[in-house]
């Protein structure tokens, strides 16, 4: 069979990388042979950002709000650059096929502009994925919560957003490793990802799961994603592509296969490929993944491949899954386990807004009234639960 | 670093919303713990397990410490703590190894360094962690195992359970502790590992048992199973919230409310409604009120109501970490809310899984009250001191704990402390 691999999509596959951690991924990514079918752009306040770096087109933005080494963490500053620099963002997206986003959230300049390009890649009709990734336990409160609070918003405009936290990536490193090196690695497994993602665009297609499916998955916005990726070479090599890729850390634990509900999986193969080891991959994948999920499985030839079999993968998580704070952590605050947060109901593009009644109850908190309030699910345990619930007590002949 | 124990009688101290419990107590032959002192004083400046009052909780432990001497006619000397307070959360930490041993099989060096990178997780600066116990053990990603060593697998990875707080809360409990003893407690451990040590059985703690422990204050629960706990939590909602909505529904003080919450048998109610409107009036007799005659009915639907909720937040959390397949043997309820009539019934309902009351195990007490579901933590810290004293004496000669051994020996290197790494 001929390869097409010189063949372009319609649109091009447009990769931002934003702010200091979009840079570094762009950086890595530059560096895989996908890549080079592939329009890479950074976007940073920061003047000494991505200088010099080959294949990377570089938008600067906040010239004039910020100082020239970037927004110093405020998120303010760099979403007044992002809307400074609202041209810039609609003439680079404007015709691409699908845009990737790739920015670290809980600085300035990665915080700030996410929002305003999902929003302008929704205004311009082009298929959008975040992926971020979220602060270190370590980095503290503060870092968190910026993250956290721009989450839900990204989710209401973006098609997709993949949420990795930080901690996650560095599971699998030794914990001795140098800081510098773990930095690496996780970037690389970041690119690779985007790279295997995007290069299901233009890839030979001898099974289905194509470019379309992948559209169609990040449209049914299940608001939490997750990517993994996975290789293998020599003889074992379908084995170790199957097993790398269901260890990934992106993926988090093997429990975590469970909460999946639509998963894109394809295979990039390099030279021959016969049908019993495309079943028995298959077999083992449907095997690790729970009851109910509607797997696409597309497996395409390349032969610009470092690795003889690739695999990359898009799994959507059960939005009952996407939040999985224990009670305890909700009361607590912040928990140091690194998940999403539920994104809020999304409205209807060009529906009308209305405002739903509020009902006005009275609450009564009694010896907790000078505590800390036990939340649940936007709920004060410390108000009476047959109060919350609106029951009557029935108290007889008395107080009738 | 744990301080080393100086007597063999072991002391443990619970500082909960209901009571401060401190209880003496030997080990005899055969792992029965023989009570010599024993003391549950009311609590009275602690709010869903966080001391509001420094000064009045430390009067209360005195008067419980002085108690429980009295009655062993010894000195406290040691003394291990029970942390309970109401920022309880935990967190699952994952650290993997490739195989090193000779022909792809696992090395004991490899799941050394598999636990050392998952322990490697660090919690945010205003958190402290309490204990990490293992979680599971994984080949290749998937297979669990009990003993990883000398299997043919690509990689082990170490699944660890962390269990952390907030650390001004623990400190101040501990704290407090080193301010009346004058000396800081030896070890201190989340209150439900210690109760489940108490009431669980090593067999209970492989085959998977939920162990409730529903207190004043705050309500938590430990899933043991396998090599070690699956999952835990906290839910700041206890018997108190139980005796709010009592007083705030029915106008009565809280004390009276409280009452009424210890001792539903007596008004012939349970915690499961029985709909039957008047037919069981109860008389509410308020000093300096009109007594009143309310429907025990109503009773019920607000102790129901309140626990229903409570047990469903800990069976949708459960279901979270997809924890049920791995609790056959059921759940026990500790704590004074284990005392509650039809408590066991009502959790029945909701877990659907046998349910019975979490009675310390072999303990000799005068009068048995330690047998009582209300003492399980303290009861079961002394459990915990004699287990952490097992691992240090090294008596432990099966072949995982050889492991063990290699293990504490690496951990003991990084960390300086055995309670970083503890099997069973």
């Amino acid at each position: 069979m001929p390869s097409d691999g010189d063949r372009k999509p319609d649109g091009e596959v447009l990769v931002l990388g934003v702010g200091h951690s979009g840079s570094r991924f762009l950086m890595e990514l530059a560096r895989l042979p996908a890549s080079r079918r592939l329009r890479l752009v950074g976007i940073d306040t920061d003047e000494e950002s991505l200088v010099g770096a080959a294949g990377i087109e570089v938008i600067r933005i906040g010239r004039g709000v910020n100082r020239p080494h970037g927004c110093g963490g405020d998120v303010s500053m760099g979403q007044r650059a992002a809307a400074a620099a609202a041209a810039d963002f609609r003439r680079v997206m404007d015709g691409a096929r699908l845009v990737i986003v790739c920015a670290g959230l809980g600085g300035g300049t990665g915080t700030g502009a996410a929002v305003s390009l999902a929003r302008h890649a929704r205004d311009l009709g082009v298929p959008s994925f975040f992926m971020v990734t979220v602060p270190f336990a370590f980095e503290g409160t503060w870092k968190r919560t910026q993250a956290e609070e721009v989450l839900p918003q990204l989710r209401e405009y973006a098609d997709s957003v993949a949420a990795i936290p930080n901690d996650a990536l560095f599971s699998h490193c030794a914990a001795d490793i140098d800081a510098g090196e773990a930095f690496a690695i996780a970037d690389r497994m970041i690119a690779e990802c985007v790279g295997g993602m995007a290069g299901m665009a233009w890839a030979d297609r001898m099974l289905s799961a194509d470019f379309g499916t992948i559209q169609a998955v990040l449209r049914r916005q299940t608001g939490l994603c997750r990517l993994a990726s996975g290789k293998g070479s020599g003889a074992g090599r379908w084995t170790a592509a199957v097993e790398s890729f269901l260890n990934c850390p992106l993926i988090g634990s093997a429990d975590s296969l469970n909460e999946v509900v639509d998963a894109v999986i394809c295979l990039h193969v390099k030279g021959p490929v016969t049908i019993t080891e495309v079943s028995a991959c298959v077999a083992r994948l449907e095997k690790s993944f729970g009851e109910g999920v509607r797997l696409s499985i597309g497996v395409c030839r390349v032969d610009d491949a470092d690795d003889d079999v690739r695999m990359t993968g898009i799994l959507c998580v059960d939005s009952a899954h996407a939040s999985r704070m224990t009670p305890a952590a909700e009361a607590a605050g912040p928990s140091p386990v690194s998940e999403p947060v539920k994104s809020p109901p999304r409205h209807h593009r060009g529906g009308p807004l209305i405002q739903e009644e509020l009902p006005i109850q009275e609450y009564s908190l009694g010896l907790f009234a000078n505590t800390s309030p036990t939340r649940y699910r936007e709920e004060n345990l410390d108000v009476p639960t047959f109060q919350r619930k609106g029951l009557k007590l029935d108290l007889g002949g008395w107080k009738k | 670093m744990r301080a080393k124990k100086t007597n063999t009688i072991y002391t443990g101290i619970e500082i909960g919303s209901g009571s401060i419990k401190v209880v003496m107590g030997e080990f005899d032959e055969g792992d029965i713990i023989r009570v010599a002192g024993l003391a549950d004083v009311p609590s009275m400046r602690v709010l869903k397990g966080e001391i509001t009052d420094n000064d009045i909780v430390h009067e209360q432990l005195v008067q419980a410490l002085n108690r429980a001497e009295k009655m062993a006619k010894r000195d406290v000397k040691d003394v291990y703590l029970a942390i309970n307070t109401g920022t309880m959360a935990s967190v699952n930490s994952i650290g993997a190894c490739p195989a090193s041993g000779p022909n792809q099989t696992i090395a004991p060096k490899d799941v050394a360094h598999a636990l050392s990178n998952a322990r490697a997780y660090v919690l945010p600066p205003d958190k402290t962690e309490v204990n990490t116990i293992d979680r599971r053990l994984l080949l290749d990603g998937h297979r669990e195992v009990v003993n990883p060593v000398h299997q043919v697998a690509k990689k082990v990875a170490a699944d660890i359970h962390l269990m952390y707080g907030r650390y001004n809360s623990i400190e101040n409990a501990c704290l407090l502790v080193e301010r009346t003893m004058g000396y800081s407690a030896l070890d201190a451990c989340f209150s439900i590992v210690a109760a489940a040590f108490a009431v669980l059985s090593k067999e209970d703690m492989a085959q998977g048992t939920l162990v409730v422990d529903i207190g004043a204050g705050t309500t938590n629960y430990i899933l043991f199973h396998g090599i070690g706990v699956f999952h835990s939590g906290q839910v700041t909602v206890g018997t108190d919230h139980i005796a709010n909505d009592l007083a705030i529904g029915l106008e009565i003080p809280m004390v009276k409310a409280r009452g009424i919450v210890k001792t539903l048998d007596r008004f012939g109610a349970s915690a499961v409604m029985t709909p039957d409107g008047d037919e069981r009036p109860v008389k509410i007799a308020v000093p300096g009120m009109k007594t009143r005659t309310i429907p025990a009915s109503v009773i019920e639907l607000v102790a129901e109501e309140r626990l229903k909720e409570l047990f469903d937040i800990i069976l949708e959390d459960l279901n979270r970490q997809s924890a049920l397949p791995r609790m056959p043997n059921g759940v026990m309820l500790t704590g004074g809310g284990a005392l509650i009539k039809g408590v066991d019934e009502l959790a029945h309902r909701v877990f659907q899984l046998p349910v019975r009351a979490g009675i310390p195990r072999d303990v000799f007490c005068i009068d048995d009250v330690a047998s009582s579901p209300a003492f399980a933590t303290p009861i079961g810290l002394l459990r915990w001191a004699k287990f952490l004293e097992k691992i240090e004496d090294g008596e432990k000669k099966t072949v995982t704990d050889k492991i063990l051994q290699d293990v504490t020996t690496f951990f003991g290197k990084l960390f300086g402390g055995l309670r970083n790494a503890l099997r069973w």
